[in-house]
């Protein structure tokens, strides 16, 4: 586990992603296998739903349904509630990776052994990317048991669909937070920024068909190709998927540039 | 190779803040090297230059005839170091420490870092959170000396041992350099360079102000030195002697300050008897002084 950077990363995730995935499986579990009892008073709560302000509605989800497993598992947790968990996750230790050994003093030792820098960077950007993959699976596995429990017909490739996505978007925040840091943000700052431009890309997204802000505000924002509740109802649309996948590959070849080339602080 | 550090016209500089200027400097294959210089004169800043974690404003360094910039991952091979600011994986224990950079190493002789944890009195199996700042400098010589490198670079290395484990230390160090390696040690501490190293350099303000055998620097040295007799003694008896100065007798007391051999003071004084000597170390501050009247007087 400690042959490498990457080991020694994941290593010293191992409590955060137990209890990560633990929660976000139990949590998802508990989400769905609540689904019965609430499309019985499905109709009132779309009553009430219809009846929100545009920008209530817009927070949401667009289209919200409580009538299908899907749109149910839009508005609860795909939307907002799930992406608000994993990006908490993914902008700590994305911020943490370089800039957790350059706060505390580690990366001198560690840089000053025979091993790239390209290398440091990269490893510790996949053990970020096996955290994400592994936490949002555990809360894939919550969905699908949750189902199993309860006896709701759900398609399992649309949920996995919206897993990927999820999985992404949360990478691509992490590997944004690495970027900063791969540049030669402190830590913190990193983190900060990373936090404040998830919340004003979200709002982009979903306040710009009601605030009549230009559609093209909406494109810049990657919670516009996430879009959790379309992939649910609708399955994998891959354009968006390798657009969110090809923007993390470019963040990553900045973080690369970035930290091969700059001062480590100390 | 003879050289095994060299630096031509090295600069840093950080905006406001001072890096050092225009190093250039061998360092001999084989040798103990000390660099000496107050606390902020550049030493680390040198030392981080050399390991490729800064990279310089103009000039260059190398290794073994190696850049340190663009194959740094060779120069890093041959190199142990120990950092100043020694930072830790809190979490970790010393052995599984020590077995996380010896895998970035590709491994190294388990048997070794034993021997080195046991001449160090240092125990492996408690985690770095625990160490006390001593033990933690203990952890850092280990992994600085565990691949047994062909170039050591240490930053204030002796720092926060007790003395004993100090001695076995400079014992390891006597034994390296037999074996070999080269040792750069970083130092404001004048007594342990002296005694450990052949040659210095000395760096004031990010400026190599001398570089020298040790022997030369000892005999610039100012040195104070206070003789105890049991009469009392004339003091014009000392003050013709060369190199002396600031002759004082106060009681019994003959108080006076030397720059070189310390022979014809002894024997003037055997006259007498004596009671007591104090030696006073002469601070580095004191080492400077002689330097910088020395340029004054060369000005002159």
């Amino acid at each position: 586990m400690l042959a490498s950077v990457f080991g020694k990363t994941l290593y010293d995730m191992r409590r955060g992603l137990i209890w990560w995935s633990i929660s976000l499986l139990l949590m998802n579990l508990w989400m769905v296998s609540l689904y019965p009892v609430i499309q019985e008073s499905a109709e009132a709560l779309e009553q009430y739903l219809s009846n929100l302000p545009p920008t209530f509605s817009a927070l949401v989800g667009e289209a919200a349904t409580f009538s299908t497993i899907e749109g149910y598992l839009s508005v609860e947790l795909f939307t907002f509630f799930l992406p608000m968990l994993t990006l908490a996750f993914a902008i700590v230790y994305g911020a943490g990776a370089i800039g957790g050994e350059e706060d505390s003093g580690t990366l001198d030792l560690l840089l000053a052994h025979p091993i790239p820098r390209w290398r440091v960077l990269a490893e510790k950007f996949v053990a970020v990317l096996a955290f994400t993959a592994l936490a949002v699976l555990a809360g894939y596995v919550g969905i699908i048991l949750g189902a199993m429990l309860v006896d709701v017909k759900i398609d399992p490739w649309k949920v996995g669909a919206a897993t990927l996505n999820l999985g992404l978007l949360t990478v691509l925040f992490g590997t944004f937070t690495l970027a900063l840091t791969g540049i030669g943000l402190r830590r913190g700052s990193a983190a900060g920024i990373g936090a404040g431009l998830a919340a004003i890309t979200f709002l982009m997204n979903t306040l710009a068909p009601i605030a009549d802000l230009p559609e093209q505000l909406r494109k810049v924002s990657p919670w516009f190709y996430y879009d959790g509740g379309a992939t649910l109802r609708e399955g994998l649309r891959l354009g968006n998927s390798a657009l969110l996948a090809g923007l993390v590959v470019v963040l990553l070849l900045v973080a690369l540039y970035g930290f091969q080339r700059r001062d480590i602080a100390v | 190779m003879s050289e095994a550090i060299r630096l031509e016209k090295l600069s840093k500089s950080y905006g406001k803040h001072r890096g050092v200027v225009d190093l250039d400097l061998e360092v001999h294959a084989g040798e103990v090297f000390g660099y000496l210089g107050p606390n902020g004169a550049g030493k680390t800043t040198t030392i981080r230059l050399l390991l490729d974690l800064i990279r310089p404003t103009s000039g260059r360094a190398t290794i073994f005839g190696l850049d340190c910039q663009a194959q740094s991952i060779e120069a890093h091979r041959r190199v142990g170091y120990m950092p100043g600011e020694l930072a830790l994986y809190p979490k970790l224990t010393g052995e599984q420490t020590v077995r996380h950079f010896a895998a970035l190493r590709g491994g190294v002789d388990m048997a070794w870092v034993r021997e080195l944890a046991e001449r160090l009195d240092f125990d492996l199996t408690r985690t770095a959170r625990a160490y006390s700042s001593g033990n933690k400098r203990k952890l850092g010589l280990i992994l600085a000396l565990m691949s047994r490198p062909e170039l050591l670079l240490l930053d204030e290395a002796s720092g926060g041992l007790d003395p004993l484990v100090q001695q076995s230390f400079y014992q390891i160090l006597v034994e390296m350099r037999a074996a070999g390696t080269t040792i750069f040690l970083s130092s404001h501490n004048l007594p342990e360079v002296e005694r450990t190293c052949d040659r210095v350099a000395i760096i004031r303000e990010g400026k190599l102000v001398a570089v020298e055998e040790i022997n030369s620097l000892k005999a610039k040295a100012l040195r104070r030195i206070e003789i105890q007799f049991d009469d009392h003694v004339p003091a014009e008896e000392f003050e013709g002697i060369p190199g002396v100065r600031d002759v004082q007798v106060t009681d019994r007391r003959l108080i006076f300050t030397v720059q070189g051999s310390l022979d014809s003071i002894f024997k003037a004084a055997a006259q007498h008897t004596v009671h007591n000597v104090i030696s006073h170390e002469p601070s580095l501050e004191e080492v400077f002084l002689s330097f910088y009247a020395g340029e004054v007087q060369d000005a002159r």
